[in-house]
């Protein structure tokens, strides 16, 4: 019963479902009393990391600015060139990638938990396509096109509308015909599609079809719209700018909070829906919260810098790696606003003088990290 | 399995609530859907931007074919004329895919199987942008050639990572299960297009020529394009069609298959090649166009064919006809702009998959 702490968590959380008794037992210990030693020295070296980045965003690269420098500048005086392009392209691009790799890294933290799959994650699941189809119609056919709120209100309504899709398509018809073979919990209704397969293939089927309506729209579009609109699906932070970084930030003071405290309140859905009603929990309706306020950071992210392929998928595993196997949402977010920097460096600096889309770097390196896991999940359960 | 007996039903399919008779349907497969391509193809000549009555349609079809030739200068027959290509590469296409799915879903006992889905076709585009990236000629021949290469490195990786994951997961042997298979794909697909997007904006010499492949049409297609790559799509079909009374006893598993006196490698391999010949021959014409190969399979099984082969010809007939129809609707709706094919296989395609797993028709 005195199993290691950090083990026992794992265990549990590899096998949703079918877990014995002991191990759910010393796993609940493991949650209730856990050492969070590891777990605040890892989040510190993230926050550390991330500034780290994001200084080395600021001041290196193709343009280097020196400290004293920059500090005069944020300090309000204006130094010929070095002024413009630091307020104007390097400190937005960095503050714009940390806070939505962080909005994306904690969607995936919450997606990732009340799922109960390392890979379900709002950009596999059409979640971050919708809320892009949303904003690029926005972009060409709606009013205003371009600004920061217009473009935030619509992806947050793609982003939602999307999820609903997918849940609706997975829990209904559930009582009728054969059982999903897949799923693991045990309780049907809302928990049980939470935790079942159906709402990943549904979530794929819908992220294609977000990803189709998304090209034809683009091939529509005249020369202009369509140059902004094609690096924006790409996913870039070429076109941020203060007023969407604004939007964004006061999106995630609301949306972070409400993610860290359904995230904490699902940990007994890690042993399984069975287990977790047991315990008292209501995996199904806090699921659902939780499924709603991640849609809603993804889709928020997503306006400000289109959908970062990706992102969200990767930082929970990194994240959990980092900790022990010890889910957290903060130690995801970091992860995900310290991966967009980075990846924003490289796609900007590491190409010569041609600039990728941020998205395009963080897709083509993602790829073969989602294969991997998908082995790696294999071998765990 | 002789073809008078109804044949077991695939893999992950579950039969329709009242069982018919079975032999009673060679019309949906054969007659209905040779008669509605006709029907179809004629629509898809005579309407579009420029709209032609049936009667000058048949008489510039019949001039064409007696090699009498159309007047110059009459633009009804010019507008007739240039629909030709389109529609015959849908046929092909359509074709294609179509029983690219049926093979699919054999070979690998996976009720979601098709190219696009399981990641097939992204290969196969981004092998043929590297190879315009590379500075090879833009040719058919070589388009070809690189989609063949990409759709089966594609292929490997899919099936590679899916059973990887699926043998100490289930426990079921070799063969991966459809969740494992959909997630490798669409991991491949998201990277194999990220890839290309990255080639495009590094390249501008290659988004020039490649722009439009990023979504399937049959918009830019040639009658020598198409004629060139017939021969290709028929011996994909035929060899669906030899191997097609395996598919049932593939459906029950190696170890009863080979019990049953087929054996189930070889005939995977048939399959898999047959897939891989469709896939790339689809692509290259006509870019990537996806759904069609999971969408006719699984609507014309509610039919409850006599036997797979005639599944088979079903499925390329109806598939001609679905992609010579989504063409023609992305014609005329938004007129004179277009929709192209490979979005409206999608905008279909999604809602009926969704429909199936809520019926829990597909089983995970």
């Amino acid at each position: 019963m005195s199993a290691p702490t950090g083990e026992a968590t794992r265990a549990a959380a590899g096998r949703p479902g079918s877990s014995a008794a002991p191990d759910a037992l010393a796993a609940v210990r493991a949650l209730q009393s856990g050492s969070r030693r590891r777990l605040v020295t890892v989040t510190l070296a993230l926050a550390v990391a991330l500034v780290l980045g994001m200084g080395v965003r600021v001041l290196l690269g193709g343009y280097t600015v020196t400290i004293p420098d920059f500090l005069a500048i944020l300090g309000g005086e204006t130094i010929p060139g070095a002024s413009f392009i630091v307020l104007q392209e390097k400190l937005p691009r960095a503050v714009a990638g940390a806070l939505a790799g962080a909005g994306f890294g904690a969607a995936g933290a919450l997606f990732r938990r009340t799922l109960r799959n390392p890979l379900a994650s709002p950009d596999i699941l059409g979640v971050t396509q919708g809320a892009a189809v949303a904003a690029v119609g926005m972009l060409a056919f709606g009013p205003g096109s371009g600004s920061g709120a217009g473009m935030a209100v619509a992806a947050l309504v793609g982003g939602l509308a999307a999820t609903a899709v997918v849940l609706g398509f997975s829990t209904a018809g559930r009582s009728g015909g054969r059982l999903g073979g897949g799923t693991s919990a045990g309780s049907g209704g809302l928990a049980g599609a939470l935790g079942g397969t159906t709402f990943i293939v549904a979530g794929i089927a819908v992220a294609t079809l977000c990803q189709a309506v998304l090209s034809g729209v683009m091939l529509s579009l005249n020369q202009h719209d369509l140059q902004s609109a094609a690096i924006w699906t790409a996913g870039s932070l070429n076109a941020v700018t203060w007023e969407r970084i604004v939007v964004l930030a006061v999106l995630l003071v609301v949306l972070l909070p409400a993610g860290g405290m359904l995230h904490a309140r699902l940990a007994p859905a890690d042993l399984g829906g069975e287990l977790a009603h047991g315990l008292g929990s209501r995996p199904g309706r806090t699921g659902l919260g939780a499924l709603t306020v991640g849609a809603l950071l993804a889709a928020a992210a997503t306006a400000a810098t289109g959908p970062l392929a990706f992102v969200a998928l990767l930082s929970t595993p990194v994240a959990r790696g980092l900790t022990g196997g010890r889910p957290s949402l903060p130690a995801a977010a970091l992860c995900g606003a310290v991966i967009v920097v980075a990846a924003d460096f490289l796609a900007a600096e590491a190409f010569g003088g041609a600039r990728l889309p941020t998205g395009v770097l963080t897709g083509a390196a993602g790829a073969p990290l989602m294969l991997w896991l998908l082995v790696r999940s294999g071998r765990r359960s | 399995m002789s073809a008078g007996r109804p044949s077991p039903a695939p893999a992950g399919v579950s039969r329709p609530p009242a069982p018919r008779p079975a032999r009673r349907r060679p019309v949906t497969f054969l007659v209905a859907p040779a008669v509605v391509l006709v029907l179809a193809c004629l629509a898809a000549l005579a309407l579009g931007a420029r709209s032609v009555d049936p009667s000058t349609t048949v008489d510039t079809l019949a001039g064409l074919l007696t090699g009498a030739g159309t007047a110059p200068g009459d633009i009804d027959a010019a507008a007739v004329l240039s629909r030709i290509p389109r529609t015959v590469t849908a046929i092909l296409v359509g074709a294609a895919l179509a029983v690219s799915g049926v093979a699919l879903q054999g070979a690998t006992r996976n009720p979601l199987g098709d190219p696009g889905l399981l990641g097939l076709t992204a290969g196969a585009s981004l092998a043929v942008a590297l190879g315009l990236g590379a500075g090879l000629p833009s040719g058919l021949g070589t388009a070809v050639v690189l989609a063949i290469l990409g759709t089966v490195l594609a292929a490997v990786v899919v099936y590679a990572v899916a059973s990887a994951a699926s043998r100490l997961g289930a426990g079921t042997g070799a063969a991966p299960g459809p969740l494992s298979l959909v997630l490798a794909g669409a991991a491949v697909t998201a990277g194999c297009t990220a890839a290309t997007s990255a080639l495009l904006i590094l390249s501008p010499a290659v988004l020039e020529r490649f722009r439009f492949w990023t979504v399937g049409s049959v918009a830019r297609t040639s009658l020598e394009d198409a004629a060139w790559l017939a021969p290709v799509v028929v011996v994909g079909i035929l060899m669906v069609l030899v191997a097609a009374p395996g598919l049932d006893a593939l459906a029950l598993g190696d170890e009863l298959a080979h019990g049953l006196g087929s054996r189930p490698e070889r005939l995977r391999m048939t399959l898999l090649g047959a897939t891989v010949l469709l896939t790339a021959a689809a692509t290259a014409l006509a870019g990537p166009v996806v759904f069609v190969g999971l969408l006719v399979p699984h609507a014309l099984r509610r039919f409850r064919p006599a036997s797979t082969r005639v599944l088979v010809v079903g499925c390329a007939l109806w598939g001609a006809v679905l992609l010579v129809t989504a063409d023609l609707a992305g014609r005329v709706v938004i007129a004179p702009q277009e929709i192209h094919v490979g979005v409206t296989t999608v905008l279909i395609g999604v809602p009926v998959l969704l429909v199936l797993l809520r019926r829990r028709a597909v089983s995970l």
